[in-house]
């Protein structure tokens, strides 16, 4: 059997004068009225934000520079995302483009995607959505229906996805989909990955409206969209072992845990100066869980920093870190004695716990599901 | 730090475990008793002072995995305490007595009976609760208040106890009194109290950390094996979620007992507060799974799961449970307010 280690990660020397400019750009942010903190999540989308974090090369850090990178390590690129998130800044327009997509582009795209997006996304102007989930491949992903089928010079694509995050801003999607048939030998063999741009012919953008009415998913259908050959990423059939090999940047990162501290902040200051012992405890406990996680998360940054592939920890951490902020809520909710609103436009505590109470479902399903985590982590441990 | 060596010294505690951790051993330890031979096996093996070579080739973060070790294996010994002794003398630059047994002490919960007291010739007066190891130590480490409300370091020969216990482990846990009782040293410092919770607190929580990781391969081996139903019940997705959580819960409580102690192995009361607030929250999660999951096996004297999860239900309580040290930390980061969090999480 397998116990997972989780070896301190040694930061680079860069990392703490990076963590002062992050503050000090958020601080000027602030100043400069740029975004509010403890109003946002890190998901609220933000396209002039963005472009600044481009203009200061707080994207695509760890990239090349000849595409507009900042030739950085991991370890550094996450000290930056941390004290985003902790800072409160809207970073969700780039997240997925920074987070995952760009990474992708600059292993497995070809030589023309690479100089045609990767300066754009540094740039902060270029955007990117997720099109792996279908109506019926949540969880089991490799029952993928969206089919590329060869066309003269490229592939034409068909099908029909869900759930996809920001496809009604997003400048691309990248699309998982099947290149050949699902056979019962080996069922994630036959997916590739392609890169759309969203404005293609073909494409059309539907809301799928959220829970409280809000609008940051979609149903993309593709009608015989064309990507030629150099818009593939990876081998024809290598999509499967891409898109599991992206889920451990996608899982382990401090957006895995840090939604709902802005929430947090608040209880902490509502509580104060002094707390009853009651409120000190939730406060202490919620704390304590979160220095472990970021330790586990910065972890895992420096096994991703050594080109290891932490897929299990990654699993486990999400795991841990979802069920942590999924329960600031209901840690709020005990501490504060207010009700929840979900006025969006009003930014006072009552509709920041109401926005989290209703968001709050989503963060152990997005990214791969609670139970679907736990069987990863039990195949870690030798068990399937 | 080296691998090489840390990994030599957990061999070697493997390799001790398998010709001394017998079943008579641990029957024997079980209600108070000291395995002897087991100790002096450790010595030998230079184990029980592996904190005190002095060179570039070991640091703290090696000592605290051998005590994570040896917890793992549930192992009677007082290595956690020795540790806690000499780091907590040398940060205030005291000796470390160099042979028999030097232990740690407090008193009862979060000092609410009162320092020991140093009167004006240097002699101890007081009781220490509870004690770990407290009738086999030689010598033991604790705060005391001088005559002006001083708080010292002391170092003072164990008194025969005044009063002997076990924990839910038959771990001897004895009250230590002294009466005027001369000490060896005794040294001015600030927070001695605080110190002395901290250090064992951190060092419970490594416990916790590694007595977890034994219950789960305890638990991942059985559930392997044991079938029900036609399979092995680790075929079933109910049981594979629980040992999943129980692997996370032990892989928590690792990162933040990694938490417990800066680079040099000194601990204080923040990093103490999160050690210990994560850890006894996981030994309280993962002790309920593991059993779960054994079923009435575990639930067995003949079973060795229990030598794992007794300690867990006593590692957390002692030096402070975790509701103590969570109320501790979640007071200090009231007090210091929501925007100094992540400057102090970040510090780590
Ligand atoms: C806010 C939000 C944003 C999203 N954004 C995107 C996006 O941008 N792009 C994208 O591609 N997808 C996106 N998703 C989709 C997300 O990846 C899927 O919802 C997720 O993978 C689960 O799929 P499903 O919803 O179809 O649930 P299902 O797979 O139908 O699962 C339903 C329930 O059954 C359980 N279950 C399923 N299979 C098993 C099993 N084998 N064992 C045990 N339990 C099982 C699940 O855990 C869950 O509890 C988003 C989802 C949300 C909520």
């Amino acid at each position: 059997m397998q116990e997972f280690t989780f070896a301190p990660a040694v930061m680079p020397p860069a990392a703490e004068a990076l963590r002062t400019e992050v503050r000090d750009f958020l601080a000027d942010a602030r100043a400069r009225g740029l975004f509010t903190p403890r109003r946002h999540s890190w998901s609220s989308f933000d396209p002039a934000f963005s472009a600044e974090c481009g203009q200061r090369g707080f994207i695509g850090m760890t990239w090349p520079k000849e595409f507009g990178g900042g030739g950085r390590s991991a370890l550094e690129r996450y000290v930056m995302t941390e004290e985003m998130l902790a800072g409160g800044a809207p970073v969700g327009a780039h997240w997925v483009a920074d987070r995952q997509s760009g990474h992708q582009i600059l292993h497995h795209g070809s030589e023309r995607a690479k100089a045609l997006i990767l300066p754009q996304i540094c740039a902060g102007t270029c955007f990117f959505g997720i099109g792996m989930s279908e109506p019926d491949s949540g969880s089991d992903l490799a029952a993928a229906r969206t089919r590329a089928v060869r066309v003269d010079g490229g592939w034409s694509i068909t099908g029909r996805k869900v759930w996809t995050s920001n496809a009604h801003r997003a400048h691309y999607l990248i699309v998982l989909a099947r290149t050949e048939q699902r056979s019962d030998a080996n069922r994630h063999a036959g997916l590739s990955q392609f890169i759309v741009p969203l404005d293609a012919e073909g494409i059309e953008v539907r809301p799928i409206y959220n829970l409280y009415g809000g609008h940051d998913f979609n149903e993309v259908v593709f009608d015989g969209v064309f990507a030629p050959d150099d818009m593939m990423i990876g081998q024809e059939g290598s999509g499967w072992t891409m898109v599991t090999g992206e889920l451990s940047f996608e899982r382990s990162g401090p957006d895995r845990f840090l939604s709902t501290v802005q929430l947090l902040l608040e209880v902490i200051d509502a509580s104060g100066p002094e707390p009853d012992r009651a409120a000190a405890i939730d406060i202490g406990r919620k704390v304590a869980e979160l220095a472990a996680l970021r330790r586990m998360s910065t972890s895992i940054a420096g096994m991703l920093d050594r080109d290891l592939r932490p897929i299990t920890e990654a699993a486990l951490v999400k795991d841990l870190g979802t069920a942590f902020e999924q329960s600031i809520p209901e840690v709020a909710r005990r501490l504060l004695a207010i009700e929840p609103r979900i006025n969006r436009e009003d930014g006072d505590l009552a509709a920041l716990l109401g926005h989290t109470v209703v968001a709050a479902p989503a963060f152990t399903i997005r990214g791969g599901t609670r139970e679907i985590l736990r069987g990863m982590i039990a195949r870690g441990l030798g068990l399937r | 730090m080296s691998h090489d060596i840390r990994d030599m010294m957990l061999r070697t505690v493997d390799r001790l475990v398998a010709v001394e951790a017998t079943r008579q051993m641990r029957s024997d330890a079980d209600g108070g008793g000291f395995p002897d031979r087991l100790w002096q096996a450790m010595d030998a093996a230079g184990l029980t002072d592996a904190d005190t070579i002095d060179d570039e080739m070991t640091d703290a973060a090696d000592m605290q995995a051998l005590v994570r070790h040896t917890a793992r294996h549930a192992l009677p010994v007082p290595l956690a305490e020795v540790m806690a002794a000499r780091r907590l003398l040398k940060a205030a630059g005291m000796a470390m007595p160099a042979d028999g047994i030097t232990g740690i002490g407090t008193t009862a919960r979060d000092h609410a009976d009162g320092l020991p007291r140093l009167d004006d010739a240097g002699r101890a007066t007081g009781m220490l609760h509870r004690v770990p190891f407290g009738r086999h130590l030689t010598r033991v480490v604790f705060a005391a208040t001088s005559g002006d409300g001083t708080a010292h370091l002391v170092v003072a020969e164990a008194p025969a106890p005044a009063a002997t216990d076990i924990n839910l482990a038959g771990e001897a846990r004895d009250d230590l009194a002294f009466d005027a009782a001369p000490v060896i040293e005794a040294r001015p410092l600030v927070d001695a109290a605080d110190q002395v919770m901290a250090m064992g607190a951190a060092f419970r929580a490594v416990q916790i950390a590694g007595a977890l990781a034994g219950a789960l391969g305890q638990v991942v081996a059985y559930a392997g094996e044991r079938e029900q139903f036609g399979r092995p019940i680790g075929k079933f997705q109910a049981v594979q979620h629980m040992l999943a959580v129980l692997a996370a819960e032990t892989a928590a409580a690792s990162a933040a007992a990694d938490l417990g102690f800066d680079d040099a192995g000194r601990t204080d009361t923040c990093r103490a507060a999160l050690a210990k607030s994560r850890a006894g929250q996981a030994a309280t999660d993962g002790a309920a799974l593991a059993h779960q999951i054994m079923g009435a096996m575990g639930f067995t004297r003949e079973h060795s799961l229990h030598y794992q999860t007794r300690r867990l239900w006593s590692w957390r309580d002692e030096f402070g449970s975790d509701a103590l040290w969570q109320a501790r930390l979640g007071t200090l980061v009231v007090r210091a307010g929501g925007d100094a969090l992540w400057p102090m999480l970040s510090r780590l």
